[in-house]
């Protein structure tokens, strides 16, 4: 039987539901009119180079003339032919394997220490901080370099307990390990997420391990660490990111040098794409750092299972 | 009310917007709106308002200098404006190349003389200023020098502010102490024989300070010495043989094993030698760089310096010394403003109170009119014009545009500074050198 009353419920219902969704449009349109200038920002300055330089990988293009499509060529090249490429590649791993750790494990050991119940604990936290907001810096890096060099400040305070001067940055087998040590001041960021996370491991655990006689050593294993690693797996990501386009530093403190010793990934491409005009290949050389950078990230992402624990089980 | 509020909100983000993208968009090379090319102005008209850029690089005397005549220009033609960017030498050349790629390069330009020929093979950068004579006074410039320096495929590049040349450039107290006669004609054979006993009487003491490139500069006038050719030959081959190369480096190995030279490894990262506390203290004797580092140069040294030849091999075909333009300037292709840029240029090369202000900033002018309004003025170092009047009188011949090229450059600088690390012999180091230079000149013929 038909039932007016539900006839005269349906379009009301219709019609709630229209406005609804016009309602909803409107209010996406109005976010994404807010985020618009960094959308346009977004799109102009990232998603649109990412994508033409994906395309000028398989052309020989020099920023002026035409480009012509050479297909596999640029990257058969730098694989069967630059012996450039492996080297700032084998650089580039060395460099990435020693700062990233260096500058997690000293990030977590000064977040711990700013963990404590101390005096000025905030003037402290600030002070530690402030090597990140600089450290990146030309000038930092000059700075550096004056440190480091045979007759810088750091052999002349070497001297006073009679340590002979090192070549730290003009040595070729040094020189990698100067750098890649040198980063590990700026932990800052990195510190303070630790810093973070450190205070949300609940105090009851570590009072219940202090009943149970455990000790500070134990404690850090089975406690901080475990709870720590999903900061730890974040931090990890991001400090691997960064290191494998490290620039600045290699490019002041050692142009690249002694004998290509420091030739960071990313300094051959600036030369290649800046110095040489091959932006083709340059383009090319982006995406296989690009692809390694993946590689890593999805080997870490895959291997988190096993390390990373989560309290609410990863939900 | 709230409606209103939103409204509100929207209208501000929409000008916002307006506002990002009118700073985005790329600062035309003139916003000029009536003064432009060619001859359209008409003389009875006033002249409208022209917005002119020039970019050079440089140190702190050069910029107060170049910005002092930038204003003098704009205070006697008030419908112009100049705006000077300026900065250093490093990354100047990339910053360049992607404005220019860019479409957004400045109207006037200073460029180095050995990237003209690069630059011209990407297409014509900058304009042929041989087609603006009738605005540029050229009179004073030498017709050889531009044509061997300046012209690429007989079109003028850039016109030169300066000359340059390659020069030992000496400390006075250290050359008396060591008894070492400034007037001393350097061939390869004595400068081993000084060197080597300085370094014997005093091993903190060495007679030649290091600068990577340069030195890399040195090793192949001893080969263009040898051979009166450059490193690399028109025709896209090789200008020396493995044999020559392994003497030239061999050489070089026996300079740094005798202390003649400071170690490579002691110069560290510091890439220019008077920066270096070797230097600076007195314990090394020459710097071997171009003339128009003096000034800098005086400014990190508490000694006095004096000029001298490099090393010249008796009876040699070519002296190598290298002469060439200290800076060019030019003027870009696409400038919307060619007319007035032209006004510019020729202001600053030719009036006279210009060039006082500007002085030897860029290092020796290269037109005697200019020389003369330096020297009457009292602002020509001596040092310089010495160094000039040296290396002019016994210069070599030209470095081809293909030696120049930024990738030939590179594969000998690291094999150069390889040999100079000790990293590979000079055997090993020169055959190297020339296979790699082989392959990279048979891939830039085709």
């Amino acid at each position: 039987m038909f039932d007016v009353k539900q006839a005269n419920e349906k379009p009301a219902k219709m019609k709630r539901v229209y406005y609804r969704n016009i309602y909803r449009a409107k209010s996406q349109f109005t976010g994404l009119l807010y985020i618009s200038p960094w959308l346009i920002g977004f799109f102009i300055f990232q998603f649109y180079p990412l994508i033409s330089s994906f395309f000028y990988s398989f052309m020989d293009f020099n920023m002026f003339s035409k480009r012509e499509f050479v297909g596999m060529q640029n990257y058969i090249y730098m694989l069967t032919k630059d012996e450039l490429f492996w080297k700032s590649l084998k650089v580039t791993f060395t460099y990435v394997f020693l700062s990233v750790p260096l500058k997690l494990v000293s990030a977590l050991l000064i977040a711990m220490l700013l963990n404590m119940k101390l005096k000025f604990v905030n003037f402290f936290r600030t002070v530690y901080y402030i090597p990140s907001i600089m450290g990146g810096s030309v000038a930092i890096s000059i700075l550096w370099k004056a440190m480091f060099m045979k007759d810088g400040y750091f052999n002349s305070l070497l001297s006073i307990f009679s340590i002979p001067p090192t070549n730290w940055l003009g040595n070729a087998s040094l020189a990698i390990y100067t750098l890649s040590s040198l980063v590990v001041w700026q932990f800052g960021s990195s510190m303070v997420i630790f810093l973070a996370g450190l205070k949300q491991i609940p105090s009851e655990l570590y009072e219940a391990c202090k009943v149970d006689g455990a000790s500070r050593i134990s404690m850090f294993f089975n406690i901080t660490l475990p709870l720590l690693s999903p900061i730890i797996f974040f931090n990890l990501i991001m400090q691997l990111i960064n290191a494998f386009q490290e620039f600045t530093g290699a490019l002041v403190i050692t142009n690249g040098g002694p004998v290509n010793a420091t030739y960071l990934y990313v300094l051959k491409v600036f030369d290649d794409g800046f110095r040489f005009f091959k932006m083709g290949y340059a383009s090319a050389l982006s995406w296989v750092l690009f692809v390694i950078i993946l590689i890593f990230t999805s080997l870490i992402f895959k291997s988190s299972t096993g390390w990373v624990y989560y309290t609410d089980g990863g939900r | 009310m709230r409606k209103l509020r939103k409204w509100i909100g929207v209208i501000c983000l929409i000008a916002m917007l307006l506002m990002v993208f009118s700073g985005c968009k790329p600062t035309e090379s003139g916003t000029d709106t009536g003064v432009t090319s060619g001859s359209s102005e008409t003389p009875t008209e006033a002249p409208k308002t022209v917005s002119l850029r020039f970019s050079w690089w440089g140190g702190d005397a050069r910029h107060q200098a170049t910005l002092e005549a930038i204003q003098l220009y704009m205070d006697r033609n008030p419908h112009v404006t100049i705006e000077a960017e300026y900065g250093g030498y490093a990354d100047y050349y990339q910053k360049m190349v992607t404005q220019l790629a860019g479409e957004a390069a400045p109207d006037v330009m200073q460029v180095d003389s050995i990237w003209i020929a690069d630059l011209y093979k990407q297409g014509e950068m900058f304009v042929d200023l041989y087609t603006m004579e009738d605005q540029i006074d050229m009179s004073g410039f030498d017709r050889t020098f531009l044509k061997n320096y300046c012209e690429v495929e007989g079109k003028l590049q850039g016109l030169p502010k300066s000359i340059a040349t390659a020069t030992f450039i000496y400390n006075v107290d250290f050359f008396e102490r060591f008894g070492i006669d400034p007037e001393t004609k350097l061939d390869w054979d004595n400068l081993l024989e000084i060197g080597t006993r300085i370094h014997q009487e005093d091993p903190e003491c060495y007679l030649i300070q290091p600068h990577f490139g340069m030195m890399r500069l040195l090793i192949l006038s001893y080969m263009k010495q040898k051979t009166g050719s450059n490193l690399a030959n028109s025709d896209y081959t090789l200008g020396y043989d493995k044999e020559l190369i392994t003497e030239a480096f061999s050489y070089f190995r026996t300079l740094i094993d005798n202390g003649v030279v400071v170690p490579f490894e002691d110069t560290g990262t510091i890439s220019e030698a008077d920066e270096h506390p070797i230097w600076q203290n007195g314990k090394s004797g020459i710097i071997f760089n171009f003339d128009s580092t003096i000034p800098k140069i005086m400014g990190n040294s508490t000694f006095d310096l004096g000029v001298m030849l490099p090393p010249v091999m008796p009876g040699c075909e070519d002296t190598g010394i290298t002469v060439k333009p200290g800076v060019l300037t030019s003027i870009n292709k696409k400038t919307g403003n060619l007319k007035e840029s032209a006004k510019f240029m020729d202001f600053y090369n030719n009036d006279a109170d210009a060039l006082i202000i500007l002085g030897d900033t860029r290092g020796v002018p290269p037109t005697q009119a200019a020389m003369d309004v330096l020297v009457g003025a009292d602002k020509l170092n001596p040092l310089l014009a010495d160094a000039v009047a040296k290396g002019t009188e016994n210069a070599g011949s030209p470095v081809n545009d293909i030696s120049n090229n930024a990738e030939i450059d590179k594969i000998t600088l690291d094999l150069f500074t390889e040999m100079a690390f000790k990293v590979k012999t000079p055997e090993a180091a020169a055959e190297e050198l020339v296979s790699k230079l082989e392959e990279k000149l048979n891939e830039l013929r085709n």
